[in-house]
């Protein structure tokens, strides 16, 4: 029996990453324990529902027509319930001078919080040599290079002219806010963001968030981190945690 | 907003909704089902939702519960007609609102809610079998891929792509490709993919059994 625990053995597994005396060792394992042993089903039998196309579609569109008359329906609410709205707003008005006179005289110090929550984020391409993009003679290749030599400067160069490229574009957003213009960062990190087909949307949304935390737009931080919040990205616990900090 | 609110609110759902909907007999209802037809999907939404939403409200639930059995009950609709022809003797509406409440009684079963004891589960069963005798089956063998299904359309749309490219059987190289990035990171994004959706369906699930065998 090897030294691994468990959880290394399932994520080994689920990586295809196990030798024939892991995966031995993985089967005697589960045996003995059925928490294992229902994990290892799962991580078998998690493939086949999602070739369903069919069942996922119908749960999509249900979703879309159920998101677009919620909206719908909150609107109409809204509407109906507007004659008890004129005693309310007034009482909401008050507090709302309280809180903002609050704020205005205890800001929030975006400068520390961003700094706080800011992590340079790595880039994958780089971590072995035979995960380099194919062509190394590309802006794109070249771009990331100087990234992962933190030359973000000429990374921001060569990176600058793919706006199709959604990778390009996250990493020259992260460059951006390495060189401090948040400006730029945020206007490359929205249309990542906003890319729903693309695998950085989440990390796009999240330090996209920080850009405007960071140029002091609490309002439009709090819009992001809520979305992130609402959407159970994986940076969902920091936005829910930095969200009440502000 | 105390209960009131939350009752004239549906009344009003119903009322407009009862207004605008066009009427669809049962069979181009479940053939809508079968081929996703938007205008059938937005009818079956408009006439079954609030009902589902009445039935859930009043039994103690939320109105994301409400959406939730909702939709789980079309979906196994579509599972059930795709097994076998499904000739009902009833309104498709009895059929979606008695699905409705076995399903509910589950979810309430198992967040261990107090109330779901109160729903009397033999006469719901009983229902069921007289509208439709394979119904029961039919859940019970799509019971998992379903929770898995939920959690995989709440993913971010890159993870769900990637998957299901992966699972189709499209290489690591060629998704690679197709999104301009490392072999590499793909391979990272997918383990981390899926790592997210297990937990998801693990959590989901708890002390539930998962397998029947």
């Amino acid at each position: 029996m090897n030294n691994q625990t468990d959880e290394q053995l399932l994520n080994g597994f689920l990586a295809g990453s196990l030798n024939q005396s892991e995966i031995k060792d993985l089967s005697t394992r589960r045996m003995t324990n059925p928490d294992l042993d229902r994990k290892l089903r799962l991580a078998s039998a998690i493939d086949d529902p999602l070739l369903d196309w069919q069942s996922l579609q119908l749960r999509k569109k249900l979703a879309d027509i159920h998101k677009k008359e919620d909206s719908y329906s909150g609107l109409f609410y809204s509407f109906v319930k507007r004659k008890f709205a004129v005693p309310a707003a007034a009482a909401m008005f008050v507090i709302l001078v309280g809180v903002v006179y609050f704020f205005s005289n205890s800001p929030v110090n975006s400068d520390n919080l961003y700094a706080a929550y800011y992590e340079p984020v790595k880039p994958f391409f780089m971590q072995r040599s035979t995960n380099v993009v194919a062509d190394e003679s590309t802006d794109f290749a070249r771009g990331m290079q100087c990234y992962d030599s933190k030359n973000f400067s000429d990374a921001a160069k060569l990176l600058s002219g793919q706006a199709g490229n959604m990778a390009a574009r996250f990493y020259l957003a992260i460059s951006m806010m390495e060189l401090g213009d948040f400006k730029k960062a945020s206007e490359n990190l929205s249309v990542v963001a906003a890319d729903q087909s693309n695998l950085f949307n989440d990390q796009a949304t999240w330090y996209l968030a920080l850009s405007y935390l960071k140029m002091g737009d609490i309002e439009k931080t709090r819009t992001e981190l809520k979305r992130i919040a609402s959407a159970q990205s994986y940076y969902n616990d920091k936005a829910l945690e930095l969200l009440e900090e502000l | 907003m105390g209960q009131g609110g939350g009752h004239l609110f549906t009344k009003i759902d119903i009322n407009i909704y009862s207004v605008i909907v066009t009427k669809f007999s049962t069979e181009q209802i479940l053939e809508g089902i079968v081929s996703n037809d938007t205008h059938v999907l937005e009818h079956i939404y408009r006439s079954f939702f609030p009902k589902t939403l009445v039935y859930v409200r009043s039994n103690g639930g939320t109105r994301e519960d409400a959406y939730d059995v909702f939709q789980e009950s079309v979906v196994i609709v579509l599972q059930r007609v795709r097994k076998e022809p499904l000739v009902l003797n009833c309104s498709f509406e009895t059929y979606l609102i008695s699905i409705v409440k076995i399903l509910f009684y589950h979810m309430r079963l198992s967040a261990k809610k107090r109330n779901a004891v109160l729903l009397d589960y033999e006469k719901l069963t009983e229902e069921i079998e007289e509208i439709d005798g394979e119904f029961l089956e039919t859940y019970r063998q799509n019971q998992m891929s379903n929770i898995i299904q939920r959690h995989f359309i709440d993913l971010s749309e890159g993870c769900q792509t990637l998957l299901r490219l992966y699972i189709e059987r499209v290489s690591i190289r060629e998704i690679a490709d197709m999104m301009g990035v490392s072999e590499g990171f793909v391979k990272k994004k997918k383990y981390a993919c899926k790592q997210k959706l297990i937990k998801r369906v693990m959590a989901d699930f708890g002390s539930k059994e998962f397998f029947y065998e």
